[in-house]
């Protein structure tokens, strides 16, 4: 499965319940080796797609290929999976419960025994082995259903919302552990909320809304794309008296920084230039406009009255596919 | 299906639940009390109807004059008028006296005086020695022994049939048939709670996402119920061994004679495999089915315990069985699936059975346990993501039949199969 480019491959996937279009005509592609976050807002349609990406549900229309095939059983040994609503065996022992998901994965039992028991020594969970799962907190079992999803050392692992309901310790930890299993070469589907996570980790994204994917590719050709021709600045200075500037508003809401709009013609260089060249402006900070992919995030999701066509339009429409209805409403995070 | 994966689920279910503190009172306390209490009820009864050795002297007012033809054993007094034994009982002298008035013979009326406490009826030894005289004024000694004991030696047979029953074979045959009717009903029992709890449980803590992600629904299904088959299993293994330790202890069963007379060929217990696996494997996939379709272990409950009521619907019925086991009712409890396992063993004790209706009630039960096994494995595959809904019975046909039933963001639907 190595010589496989992509680790998932969605084709032209339609999924309804009922009169419902949970997905809608979606296509995307995870690279081998990546971090791919699935991105939007609630009843988007992220769950649908990982349960069929699962071979949970099935799509009514199109093809999921998973390691390079349409998924198998024997797919399911090289998959690991964190769902969204987590919930453990109460009664039964840590070290227990993760030997026997093991070999449920089709690792052997001594092997599997010897790796949650390492495991649960490097998530510092090395006292609670013996432990009846009912005892540990929430932080603790959701980092044993990690374990659950790592243990037997999968080729692709997808995790839906990994770090809800962890401390910023244990968020730390969980996500030294993706990166070493990215560095290992596993291949990493979350799908997550905490956007600033999204921006540290991930290598590229696809954002649903209604069923529909409205973003999609790398996170910085994405933030790219929608910046704007803008500078930040903070300082002191007449702002609005530097050529080309159109507008000057509030950066953030104690006014700490300015946001400086340019026109077609003026590029952020010829605005630091000038403030360089001209007394009276003191720069403490220069930067340019690019919006976090929060701000993206809240454009794309909660704009669906004005349609999102600029958002598709600015993707490749080639690989975007148009919405063939737009839905009435969508409920928003 | 993985073969591995179904062992692993099996070997998780059985040794998960047999560590259960629910299992171990049911499969172990609760025998072991109610030996006890039956060894006590039967204690207290035999002290106060037959076993008299507590008593120094019982006093015997014969008015009708019918002791005279034997002789009273002790602790028996014969005494000369009703005032002796009243004055007797009184200062101590005598514990209970009777007294049999001189129209006994034509009324049947016997009187019996005690101190304090009220004795639930006439001591057995006296009716046995009242009997004893009563006979020496019959002729006849063969006479003498046929009124005491009309047939210890009886035959039975059947029109149609060619078993012989006597006493021996008739007890045997009941121990047959309760003996599996009450192994059936104590596995049905064990393991439709545990098997309905358990997928409760998983449906509740979300375990079932992480399952079928590692295995196929048609081999949690089987895992699940194979382990709880065995659960079952060791449970009635364990009854039955303290229920014969109880009763070799009591006394009361010549284990060795009992056996010896348990007429079970090969043929029959090769029937009674038939029916009880098969029996077994509808119940536990209804079982299974029900607790994926239930939202709540309450629910559930309830169920699981209308289908084990159904199940021992034969006993109920035990007198139509015994006097008619080739009647209607019967025949059809032997056919009908639920009832089919206890009623044919039932009818197989009593009677020669047609073996038309052996091969056709085996088709109908292994027709029926291969449905719910199918049926219960599309409602693990469909169902079990359905969190927070009950599938109603229409949900349940609707996947049955082909349809979908989702879950969206609002409400529940079917969807037809496309």
């Amino acid at each position: 499965m190595n010589a496989v480019k992509n680790t998932i491959e969605v084709s032209d996937v339609t999924k309804r319940y009922g009169s419902h279009l949970a997905v809608d005509n979606l296509s995307f592609e995870v690279h081998r080796g990546e971090i791919f976050s699935l991105l939007g807002p609630n009843g988007a349609g992220k769950t649908t797609s990982i349960r069929m990406i699962l071979d949970i549900i099935k799509p009514d229309t199109g093809k999921i290929s998973v390691l390079g095939a349409p998924f198998t059983e024997a797919t399911k040994d090289h998959v690991g999976y964190l769902p969204e609503e987590r919930g453990l065996y109460r009664g039964v022992r840590t070290l227990e419960l993760l030997t026997y998901l093991g070999t449920l994965k089709g690792m052997r039992n001594a092997d599997a025994a010897k790796r949650a028991d390492q495991l649960l020594d490097q998530v510092g969970l090395g006292e609670s082995k013996k432990s009846k799962l009912g005892e540990l907190s929430k932080g603790m079992s959701q980092k044993v259903q990690f374990i659950a999803t790592i243990i037997h050392r999968p080729e692709l692992i997808v995790v839906d919302e990994p770090f809800s309901g962890l401390d910023p310790v244990n968020t730390e930890l969980i996500k030294n552990m993706v990166y070493d299993l990215k560095a290992g070469g596993t291949t990493i589907v979350m799908s997550i909320h905490e956007m600033h996570q999204v921006e540290e980790m991930a290598d590229r994204l696809l954002m649903m809304n209604r069923g529909a994917r409205v973003l999609y590719g790398s996170v910085d050709e994405v933030r790219q794309q929608y910046a704007e021709n803008a500078v930040i600045v903070s300082g002191q200075g007449d702002w609005a008296a530097i050529p080309g500037v159109v507008s000057v508003t509030k950066a953030d809401d104690a006014g700490r920084t300015m946001k400086l709009t340019l026109n077609d013609v003026t590029t952020p260089d010829m605005v630091m230039q000038y403030m360089g060249a001209t007394p009276n402006y003191h720069v403490r900070s220069f930067a340019l406009a690019v919006p976090s992919l929060n701000d993206i995030f809240i454009r794309v999701a909660g704009s669906d009255h004005n349609g999102l066509t600029g958002a598709n339009g600015a993707h490749g429409g080639a690989n975007v596919p148009a919405p063939a209805s737009v839905p009435q409403k969508v409920r928003l995070p | 299906m993985s073969l591995h994966k179904i062992w692993l689920i099996l070997q998780r279910e059985y040794l998960y639940n047999i560590r259960r503190r629910s299992y171990l009172f049911t499969a172990i306390v609760i025998p072991i009390v109610s030996f006890a209490l039956s060894g006590l009820a039967s204690n207290f009864a035999v002290s106060q109807l037959d076993d008299v050795g507590n008593y120094q002297h019982i006093g015997v007012v014969d008015s009708a004059r019918i002791m005279s033809g034997i002789k009273l054993p002790a602790p028996y007094v014969l005494l000369d008028s009703e005032p002796i034994a009243k004055a007797g009982l009184q200062n101590g002298q005598l514990d209970l006296y009777y007294v049999l008035p001189t129209d006994y013979v034509t009324s049947g009326h016997v009187d019996s005086y005690s101190r304090a406490s009220l004795a639930p009826g006439l001591d057995g030894q006296f009716l046995k020695l009242v009997r004893q005289a009563l006979a020496t004024k019959v002729q006849n000694p063969a006479l003498i022994t046929r009124l005491q004991d009309p047939a210890p030696n009886y035959k039975i047979r059947r029109l149609g049939s060619t078993q012989v029953y006597d006493q021996s074979v008739l007890f045997s045959s009941f121990i047959v048939a309760f003996g599996f009717g009450l192994l059936l009903f104590l596995s049905i029992s064990t393991t439709s709670q545990f098997l309905m709890s358990g997928v409760v449980e998983e449906k509740e803590n979300r375990m079932m996402e992480l399952l079928v992600t590692s295995s196929r629904p048609s081999e949690m299904l089987w895992g699940k119920i194979l382990g709880l088959g065995a659960l079952g299993l060791t449970q009635i293994i364990i009854w039955a061994l303290l229920g014969l330790v109880y009763l070799i202890v009591r006394g009361s069963l010549d284990v060795g004679t009992t056996l010896a007379n348990l007429q079970i060929t090969p043929g029959l217990l090769v029937l009674i495999m038939a029916y009880f696996v098969l029996g077994y494997l509808m119940f536990g996939a209804l079982m299974s089915g029900l607790g994926i379709s239930v939202n709540a272990e309450q629910e559930s409950r309830q169920l699981s315990g209308v289908i084990s009521f159904i199940a021992v619907i034969p006993f109920v019925l035990i007198f139509s069985f015994l006097s008619d086991p080739n009647g209607t009712l019967p025949v059809i409890a032997s056919m009908f699936p639920l009832t089919a396992p206890l009623s044919m063993i039932l009818r197989m004790a009593f009677t020669t059975v047609p073996p038309i209706q052996i091969v056709l009630s085996l088709a109908i039960l292994a027709l029926s346990a291969a449905t719910a096994i199918w049926l219960a494995a599309r409602l693990f595959r469909l169902g079990m993501l359905n969190y927070g809904k009950r599938l109603g019975l229409r949900g349940i046909i609707g996947i049955a039949f082909g349809g979908r039933r989702v879950i969206t963001s609002g409400a529940t639907q079917t969807e037809a199969k496309t």
